[in-house]
């Protein structure tokens, strides 16, 4: 293995449970939002050595994962396609009770509600950098931040608490 | 009930990684890289993919093609500049007529010809490495020649693009049907034209050019006789300008890669932007290799929620091109209806829509949304089929010409896609087991 393909399995196992934890906030399935993932990393290799040159190259990937896992999931077949395919049906643990409101809760918003929440909050992109990859003004993303918490209180029966914390 | 009294969606977030993470297995930085090398090429047409896995198979690079000592390099780089039509046809003053784009008229005869054959006696690939882009096939006619240019790049993977230069000329090295007609070296680039003979007396004339990352070939056939020496050296210098504009290539990992099908007709990217002739476009050609495209500022779901299959990729580096199909002519229809109308309604752009006829008889609803999240969509319904482009707006909306000639091109993808079909290829995945959640 060459020094190239050994960052990249360093770069891997670092970023992996961040990258296949935004696809599933989006998908709400492990084997979709894995294979999902997977993808992110296989069209990252062939880019590696201009990664390597972004401060954060693991913002790509979850970026690219994250748009991946959107787009499957507004064609709404991705999760037991996937699963089906890429695995026997198996009794995998079941995800924390917790786990399963949130993307539950995500799932019921308004697509660019959940598109920014699991950007800022998961995949740790400033509002303004999903204001640059959204083509739209940061005060849309605040906005689609806001009401996206707000939308999620009494889906989640709880507060929320504050402002965006990446801006 | 779950405990979220109080409610902090950062520390919600921290626990589902960590909960995912404890319930996913990764499969390996070994595997992801395996597949990108493994993948094939769905964008670039089977041409491509014929000459690319053929030479890529070759066991030992032999090297036939020795620099001549008497070649001195040139002292710099041609510009960068793509191969269209205008550059065909200024690098062959005085030997062929003006070209024209083609959408691959005489075709056949440059698959069949003596160069494919030579390739032929190549031993088939076993794996061969994987460009990160592409030109897709580039046919150009003029009047009986036509003409086929293809390009690749090999991204980070220089060494293979030197390996792959090595077998190609090689490989036509030793055909015995094809006599070296040309050769230039540049400081970091190198050409080597070829004339190879077929059994009835034509002759195809063939240029193959190497820099960096990139390999391109380009092959003319029915053009008059002899090539002059001048319009020999300016086809290799345009195929090194080629190569070295970033606007040559389309990302084959998003084009075929992003589709949900790798079997799916996609839409050219040199056809759309031939199709955006004349309008100053927001849309960016090239490959999506900084950042994907963003996604629209409208919620256009419901629309799609009763098809059967979609399929869709990146068009450049911020279009987006989605085809979907339905249970019945009637059901595409309500649902292109029903995509207008979410554009229409759309609270962070409203859109305004038109429409306007294709040469081939169907229409093309045409949605517009200016500012800063605007957009320009071309939506075509044929049959049980809906396709559309989606790219940002810009100034001004796309003349009505320009609509038209979108909506061919969709339409061609739709009728493509449909043929496919018919053929068993099944051009994308089911989407009836999951409904969108809303």
């Amino acid at each position: 293995m060459g020094n190239a393909e050994q960052e990249f399995t360093a770069f891997y196992d670092a970023t992996w449970s961040r990258t296949v934890a935004c696809a599933y906030a989006v998908t709400g399935e492990v084997g979709a939002a894995e294979e999902v993932a997977q993808e992110a990393y296989s069209r990252a290799w062939p880019r590696w050595s201009k990664l390597t040159t972004y401060d954060d190259p693991g913002a790509w990937v979850r970026q690219v994962a994250t748009r991946q896992a959107i787009s499957r999931w507004r064609r709404g077949r991705t999760a037991h396609r996937f699963l089906s395919r890429s695995r026997p049906p198996e009794h995998a643990p079941a995800p924390d009770e917790n786990t399963v409101a949130l993307v539950t809760a995500l799932r019921s918003l308004p697509e660019a509600q959940r598109r920014a929440l699991v950007l800022h909050h998961l995949a740790g992109f400033t509002v303004a950098e999903i204001a640059a990859q959204e083509r739209c003004p940061e005060g849309t993303v605040k906005a689609r931040l806001s009401r996206g918490r707000a939308a999620l209180v009494p889906l989640l029966d709880g507060t929320p608490n504050g402002e965006p914390t990446h801006a | 009930m779950p405990d979220h009294d109080t409610f902090d969606l950062d520390a919600a977030f921290t626990r589902l990684e960590q909960d995912v993470t404890s319930l996913s297995t990764a499969p390996g930085a070994g595997a992801a890289v395996a597949r990108a090398r493994r993948r094939r090429r769905t964008k670039l047409a089977e041409v491509a993919a014929a000459a690319v896995l053929v030479v890529g198979g070759l066991a030992v690079a032999q090297g036939l093609v020795h620099h001549d000592s008497a070649i001195e390099p040139s002292s710099s780089l041609p510009n960068p500049a793509p191969l269209d039509a205008a550059a065909l046809s200024e690098a062959t003053l005085g030997w062929t007529s003006a070209w024209s784009p083609s959408e691959g008229e005489g075709a056949q005869a440059l698959v069949n010809g003596p160069f494919s054959r030579c390739l032929d006696q190549a031993p088939a690939a076993a794996d061969p490495a994987e460009p990160v882009g592409g030109s897709g096939n580039q046919y150009f006619t003029s009047g009986a020649a036509a003409s086929l240019a293809i390009l690749v790049d090999y991204g980070n993977q220089t060494a293979q693009a030197d390996t792959m230069w090595q077998q190609i000329t090689s490989t036509v090295s030793g055909c015995g049907n094809a006599t070296l007609s040309g050769q230039q070296v540049w400081d970091g680039a190198e050409t080597v034209s070829y004339a190879l003979s077929s059994p009835s007396g034509k002759t195809e004339h063939v240029w193959v050019a190497h820099t960096g990352s990139t390999i391109g070939i380009l092959w003319i056939a029915k053009a008059p006789e002899p090539v002059p020496a001048p319009d020999d050296a300016a086809v290799a210098t345009a195929l090194v300008s080629a190569l070295r504009s970033p606007a040559s290539y389309q990302d084959v990992d998003s084009t075929g890669g992003s589709s949900s099908s790798g079997s799916v007709s996609s839409v050219s990217e040199t056809g759309f932007a031939r199709a955006l002739a004349g309008w100053s476009s927001a849309w960016e050609q090239g490959s999506v290799n900084s950042e994907p495209p963003s996604a629209s500022a409208c919620d256009t779901d419901r629309w799609s929620s009763g098809s059967d299959s979609g399929a869709g990729s990146s068009l450049g580096a911020n279009g987006d091109w989605e085809y979907y199909t339905f249970p019945s002519p009637a059901a595409a229809a309500g649902a292109a209806d029903l995509l207008a109308q979410e554009l229409r309604d759309c609270s962070q752009a409203a859109h305004a829509l038109h429409s306007v006829a294709t040469s081939g008889g169907e229409h093309v609803v045409v949605a517009v949304a200016d500012g800063a999240q605007g957009t320009v969509w071309w939506i075509v319904q044929s049959g049980p089929d809906v396709g559309y482009i989606e790219i940002p707006a810009s100034a001004t909306p796309p003349p009505d010409s320009v609509s038209a000639a979108v909506g061919d091109l969709i339409s061609r993808s739709i009728t493509d896609n449909q043929a496919s079909t018919q053929q068993g290829e099944g051009p994308a995945v089911s989407t009836s087991t999951v409904a969108p959640a809303e």
